[in-house]
């Protein structure tokens, strides 16, 4: 059994999970503009601080792991991120006019094995917004086999102009908010935000009990829902359970108009016999790309622990193409099994399975 | 676990960027030149095999696409304005996993890394849990070579985009080497050298064994 052992998270709604969740729980929700557009920012931060953020949630979800220096040195460390340097990269054009500074991924891992102390095996994975929750996925799998023992997955996602810009030039951002699989809504609003997972054998309450990462060819930017259907079948099946023991889906739920299709119809096939409460988790801190896969784990992880499962916000209209309703009222947290979904561009999809033990 | 093919692909550039989709069995309309290099690769590594449906990809590459990353760059820092919608796709690292997935009609895992010790051993589980596994490790140039020169403090100049294609079992006899003794070294030490370019001068050459000591990674290879 993989556990998940400690967790940390910095997102627009506070530097930690539990100050996140506290303010999730108010909906006390902060997107600013950004070059014109709605974006969920990490208050006072600069792109110099890159490093210094990431060591922040790392050291965090190591104490809060309660993990030994030997154990620190052992450790694997697994990267997901889309934009990996661009950040720094962006900083560099606009102070020098440099156009490519550096793009060299591995020295964010080097890095942070550094600064934590870790000599076993790193890794970054570049997948978009599947990148994290595929480093949740590698770094299980890699345990699983013995060849590690324990893994720090890190989702790091931080503003840059060129994944802003580039979803506005697909015409995907919206310009009110974010209203997963309501008939109004017009896309996404973007955010920063990083998160941090000890994975290892030490009992916890939540543990990582399936996952499974496929490619869908069908459309290099919107998935169809069959292969969405499969990937959450596959991660069902790796878990080694039955769609009706799912407590919670913790849906993709982009807003965009396509995404949102897919991902209800494959839900509504995969779930014929009965829909799980469906939490969509973007409208909270904005869609964090590359991190949202540890971020949305975390925030709901943080939630199950606080006794809740929070509520979807922003949905007025039922769009009777999805033919799904999100859950509409916090409901107490149960024990049992819950079902994460994450779709990038370029057809990558990934389902995570994890198992909430209630003290 | 088994290397069934590999595909060792290095272009000296001295003036200008190759045109490679003109090689290319599948040409796809918007592929930029790093697509077009991974494409190259893997298709002379593949050939005419079928893949299994479940096969993992593997792609390592620390600076991914450059050129059109400068392009994008160039739209919003310096023209002001917002990237093509298809350029700003192409730096999607998933993009290019997207296109070999296409390519070969497969529906498995697919990855993008930043190198190639990173990869070996995730493809090693996969293939412990039964998996067809292609790593490929590409390298672009920036098609200005002054700024590559500039950025990478090299006069040699080489384009490069390198494969193998594992495999658990050797049912048919048709691998060409077998990987043995596979482990990680509790060592994150970058000073190293890494070898994977050794690694596939090897899978080139006459020689019948290697041993492979990349950064934290160690294994033995037998002809």
């Amino acid at each position: 059994m993989i556990y998940i052992e400690g967790y940390a998270l910095i997102t627009s709604l506070g530097k930690s999970a539990k100050t996140s969740v506290s303010a999730l729980r108010k909906e006390n929700i902060k997107p600013i503009f950004m070059d014109g557009t709605k974006y969920y920012k990490i208050s006072d931060t600069k792109p110099l601080e890159y490093y210094d953020q990431i060591e922040q949630v790392t050291k965090s979800a190591i104490t809060h792991a309660n993990i030994n220096p030997k154990e620190i040195e052992n450790m694997a460390l697994f990267i997901g991120t889309s934009s990996a340097k661009l950040p720094l990269n962006e900083y560099c054009a606009q102070e020098s006019g440099e156009l490519l500074k550096d793009l060299y991924m591995s020295e964010v891992s080097e890095i942070i094995a550094k600064k934590l102390g870790i000599k076993g095996f790193r890794t970054i994975i570049s997948t978009a917004c599947t990148s994290s929750a595929n480093a949740l996925i590698q770094a299980k799998e890699m345990i699983d086999s013995g060849l590690i023992k324990k893994a720090l997955v890190v989702g790091v996602e931080l503003y840059n102009q060129l994944t802003l810009k580039g979803f506005d030039s697909f015409m995907l951002l919206t310009k009110t908010e974010m209203k997963p699989f309501d008939r109004d809504r017009d896309g996404i609003v973007l955010g920063e935000a990083l998160s941090a997972v000890v994975l290892g054998h030490n009992p916890s309450q939540f543990s990582l009990v399936g996952g499974a990462v496929t490619v869908d060819t069908f459309s290099i930017t919107a998935p169809h829902h069959n292969n969405l259907k499969k990937v959450m079948s596959q991660a069902l099946k790796n878990a080694n359970i039955q769609p009706r023991e799912i407590e919670l889906i913790k849906a993709h739920a982009t807003a965009s108009i396509q995404n949102d299709i897919s991902e209800a119809k494959a839900i509504n096939l995969l779930f014929s016999e009965k829909i799980p409460p469906i939490l969509p988790l973007k409208p909270y801190i904005g869609h964090t790309m590359g991190a949202c896969g540890t971020n949305e784990l975390v925030l709901l992880l943080e939630s199950l622990k606080e006794g809740f499962i929070p509520k979807a916000i922003h949905f007025k209209n039922r769009d009777e193409e999805c033919a799904l309703t999100p859950n509409l009222e916090e409901l107490e947290a149960k024990k049992g099994y819950y079902l994460l979904n994450y779709f990038g561009f370029g057809g990558n999809n990934s389902s995570l399975v994890i198992h909430y033990k209630r003290v | 676990m088994y290397i069934y093919a590999f595909s060792n692909i290095i272009e000296r550039v001295e003036e200008s960027l190759s045109d490679k989709k003109s090689k290319l069995t599948q040409k796809f309309n918007r592929s930029d030149n790093f697509i077009n290099l991974t494409l190259l690769g893997v298709q002379q590594c593949v050939q005419k095999r079928v893949l299994p449906k479940q096969t993992s990809v593997y792609i390592a590459s620390n600076n991914g696409n450059m050129n059109t990353t400068i392009k994008v760059f160039d739209s919003i820092f310096i023209q002001k304005k917002l990237p093509m919608p298809f350029n700003f796709l192409n730096t999607v690292n998933s993009i290019k996993l997207f296109y070999v997935a296409k390519n070969f009609d497969l529906e498995g895992k697919t990855l993008f890394v930043d190198r190639f010790e990173s990869a070996l051993p995730q493809a090693f589980v996969d293939v412990k849990n039964g998996k067809t596994v292609l790593i490929g490790v590409v390298t672009e140039v920036i098609s200005d070579l002054e700024l590559h020169r500039e950025r990478f403090g090299t006069e040699e100049i080489i384009e490069s985009s390198r494969w193998i294609l594992l495999s658990a079992t050797n049912k048919d006899k048709k691998a060409i080497a077998k990987i043995e003794n596979f482990s990680l070294e509790c060592s994150s030490d970058s000073s190293k050298p890494h070898n994977e370019e050794s690694f596939f001068s090897f899978l080139e050459s006459d020689e019948l064994s290697f041993a492979f000591r990349g950064d934290g990674v160690s294994f033995g290879v037998m002809k």
